[in-house]
């Protein structure tokens, strides 16, 4: 079919057909010229895309090659490219359709869509404005209701008809008449079976059935301070919701959503007429409060609301455990380390029971640590399901960011786990320790019988050097100048004056023993010896500071004990 | 005395941050402090004032010794209060020795509105001079500087005292936080912060001993 048409194709301009070349428009006739061509001339191009192309290029070229002459002259003239380059243009157009569509700058030459003529409308200032108008009103009707609830709980009298006083004082009540037909099930009120009731927030009529009690419990609970003290001991960390905050815009808006259909059809509840005082308000009246059921909702909703925000996913009360346990930990670890490296150098600071204490309670933080974070990590939709289970309205549900934070955590976790408990230093056994401590001793003992000796040598050597001087001083009579003189005697007198230091070392505490005096004259009963007293005192206090884990202050407590132990058998000795 | 157990635990916070941030860069000093003064001069005030900054308008007299610790840190070290706060009643006055033995500084508290607390302090002053350590720092507290228009006890005459006997001295109130945490700085200033100073707490008393002279000796040696 093709190759009938052949020789009518050049006289037909408007209308191209047959094997045309689709970058530079030649005819070829045949489809083997017609590739042979194109690889030729036009084998830079993609010829994948270019290929692929192919059957639509044949239609859009014929198309397009009308408007780029007119409509898009402008555009053509701000390139470069030939008109083999114009090919590349619109397969790019093709391939890159995932440019946004509408700039608002149509000067881009790839935007080809007509988007200038194209109007745009946001409607999202509009939305807000009715909507922040709708929040306010119910902002402001649901506080009201509270508002009412407070007062009517605040001085309520118990006697039930001055306290029905009260209550119509508060909230003004609809005149009875006004309402023939109970506007929430549309049934005519009667005298006796069907009587009317008032809502004690709203004043709104309803008949019994449509009315609901509010229990008093529960209406204290809504209005503030009590509120607020549930609020705290739910979740002390929830501190940061003041009691203002809590009761403020925020916390009512939430409402808004539950209880918006309500109070629009609350607002055709005007109705009309009277009502005497019933023996079931009287009756009730006491431990209940009778409302409406849209005030109930709303109230209700608000209460949703203030729990909701207090309601912490199950991830973020583990997340804190982990982080109490880590910081605990953090804290503790420092200690065992040192009193570790104490042991295991003999030394007698720390108790060997105390420091294995010490490291069971920080393998157990440990092991709470990775409890923790394993529960973190397997913590699943299951949970979350639950949790939305409970707490119906706007849970997130599971998704890969919370995958990955749980992950995380347990990373974390087990990094820290694996950098301070694994690795924990080992404590020295008894025996063990008893070995280092003798050694230590030992060497302690060692080093000071050298000092000793050094400390001997060193006054031998004084008295040497004086009595030395002294030769010298009895060989040379006369003829020593000044200056020889006063510097040897310096010499021995520095001597002399280590000599000094060095003797009263050994028994430092000698010096400062002197605080017997008065000791005796005070005590005066062995039951009511301060001495005694004082020991469990601070046998107390060690055990305090052991409980604290405050192992360095123990040692020093201990210290204290022992000397007064030794204070107290000294007293007994001596009377 | 459950309160001052008590009341030894946040101080034992604070030192617990303090010995931890301190392990790089500044040296940690402990020093052994206590206090000594007349009862109901504002002892345990003036120390719960400072380790915990609460002040209770009726503080129990204490029993015995109440023990605390709080950490101050100068420019590059970080000093550690290891605090004994001595009952002033006469009959705990035995217990005294032992805590002031060993101390490397002491507050005599007097309070301003009584003029016998201030003579008992001078003869707590003459027992720390003639008993305890030589070089210990003793501080001169003059307390519920609050009360001045109860005042019986001029600052011109305890300053005079202090100068003489080369005491540091402040007038301090417990109540108003005048004065408390300048005084325990004072001090933690005024103390020596070499080796000897940090280690003379005890522990490791002889071996610190010990040490020191080998030092000593050895030098000798080599002269």
């Amino acid at each position: 079919m093709a190759a009938a048409t052949d020789f009518q194709l050049n006289k037909t301009e408007e209308i191209m057909e047959g094997f045309l070349c689709p970058v530079c428009l030649q005819d070829l006739t045949s489809i083997a010229q017609l590739q042979v061509h194109f690889e030729e001339k036009h084998s830079a191009e993609d010829k994948a895309l270019l290929n692929s192309l192919k059957s639509i290029f044949s239609k859009a070229r014929k198309l397009l090659n009308d408007s780029d002459t007119e409509d898009d002259a402008p555009c053509a003239s701000k390139l470069p490219e030939s008109k083999a380059g114009g090919a590349k243009i619109y397969s790019n157009i093709f391939s890159q359709n995932s440019v946004p569509p509408c700039l608002p700058n149509c000067n881009d030459p790839w935007n080809w869509q007509n988007t200038a003529t194209v109007p745009q409308r946001s409607h999202t200032s509009l939305f807000k404005t009715i909507r922040s108008d709708r929040i306010d009103t119910y902002v402001a009707e649901t506080n009201k209701l509270l508002l009412r609830l407070d007062k009517l709980l605040a001085d309520a009298p118990s006697d039930p008809v001055k306290r029905k006083a009260q209550e119509r004082e508060l909230v003004p009540w609809v005149d009875d008449a006004c309402v023939p037909l109970c506007p929430d099930c549309g049934r005519s009120f009667s005298a006796l079976t069907r009587r009317r009731h008032h809502c004690r927030l709203c004043g709104a009529i309803m008949c019994n059935k449509c009315s609901i009690f509010m229990s008093m419990a529960f209406a204290k609970q809504l209005v503030a301070p009590v509120h607020v003290a549930t609020l705290m001991s739910g979740s002390s960390a929830q501190g940061k919701s003041s009691p203002g905050h809590s009761r403020g815009n925020s916390g009512s808006r939430h409402v808004l959503d539950g209880s918006a259909g309500f109070s629009l059809r609350r607002s055709g509840s005007q109705g009309s007429l009277n009502s005497i005082a019933s023996m079931m308000d009287q009756l009730t009246g006491e431990q209940h409060l009778r409302v409406c059921q849209h005030c109930h909702q709303r109230v209700c909703a608000r209460d949703r609301a203030v729990q909701q925000r207090q309601h912490q996913p199950l991830l973020a009360l583990l997340y804190r455990k982990l982080m109490t346990d880590r910081a605990t930990l953090y804290r503790l670890l420092p200690q065992y380390r040192t009193m570790a490296a104490s042991l295991w150098s003999g030394e007698s600071v720390y108790n060997l029971s105390d420091a294995c204490e010490l490291r069971l309670k920080v393998l157990r933080l440990g092991d709470s640590i990775n409890a923790t974070a394993q529960k973190i990590k397997t913590l699943g939709p299951v949970e979350v399901q639950q949790s939305q289970l409970n707490d119906p309205e706007n849970q997130p549900p599971l998704g890969p960011r919370q995958e990955l934070l749980q992950k995380r955590i347990y990373q974390s976790a087990a990094a820290f786990l694996k950098t301070n408990v694994l690795g924990l230093d080992k404590l020295p056994d008894a025996e063990e320790l008893q070995q280092l401590q003798t050694k230590r001793r030992e060497q302690a003992a060692r080093r000071l019988a050298e000092e000793r000796k050094a400390a001997e040598l060193a006054e031998l050597r004084a008295e040497q050097a004086l009595i030395k001087l002294r030769q010298r001083d009895a060989e040379v009579i006369t003829t020593r100048n000044a200056r020889d003189r006063s510097l040897n005697s310096s010499g021995s007198s520095a001597h002399e004056r280590r000599a000094l230091v060095h003797r009263p070392s050994p028994g430092a505490s000698v010096g400062e023993e002197g605080w017997g005096g008065d000791a005796d004259a005070h005590v005066v009963t062995a039951t009511d010896d301060p001495v005694v007293q004082q020991m469990n005192i601070i046998r107390n206090y060690i055990k305090q500071a052991r409980e604290a884990c405050r192992y360095e202050e123990v040692s020093t407590l201990e210290k204290n004990l022992k000397e007064l132990q030794v204070e107290y058998r000294r007293l007994n000795g001596t009377t | 005395m459950s309160k001052e157990t008590s009341a030894a635990r946040p101080g034992q916070r604070v030192t617990n941050g303090g010995g931890a941030a301190a392990g790089g860069p500044g040296k940690i000093c402990q020093f052994k402090l206590v206090l000594l003064g007349e009862s109901a001069v504002g002892k345990s005030s003036l120390v719960l004032r400072f380790v915990k900054g609460q002040f209770h308008e009726y503080q129990e007299s204490t029993i015995g010794a109440a023990f605390l610790t709080q950490t101050v840190c100068l420019e590059d070290t970080t000093v550690k209060f290891e605090i004994w706060d001595t009952a002033g009643q006469e009959r705990y006055h035995s217990l005294a020795p032992m805590y002031y033995r060993g101390a490397q500084a002491a507050i005599v508290v007097y309070d301003i509105t009584n003029q016998d607390t201030f003579g008992r302090a001078k003869t707590w002053v003459k027992e720390l001079q003639r008993q305890a350590s030589p070089n210990i720092v003793i501080a001169l507290a003059g307390n519920k500087a609050d009360l001045a228009n109860k005042r019986m006890v001029e600052y011109e005459e305890a300053n005079t005292y202090a100068e003489e006997n080369s005491l540091l001295f402040m007038e301090t109130s417990a109540k108003t936080a005048m004065n408390v945490n300048d005084i325990f700085l004072a001090i933690a200033q005024k103390l020596p912060k070499n080796e000897s100073g940090a280690g003379g707490s005890g522990n490791t008393g002889n071996i610190n001993v010990g040490s020191s002279r080998t030092q000593e000796s050895s030098s000798g040696c080599c002269k």
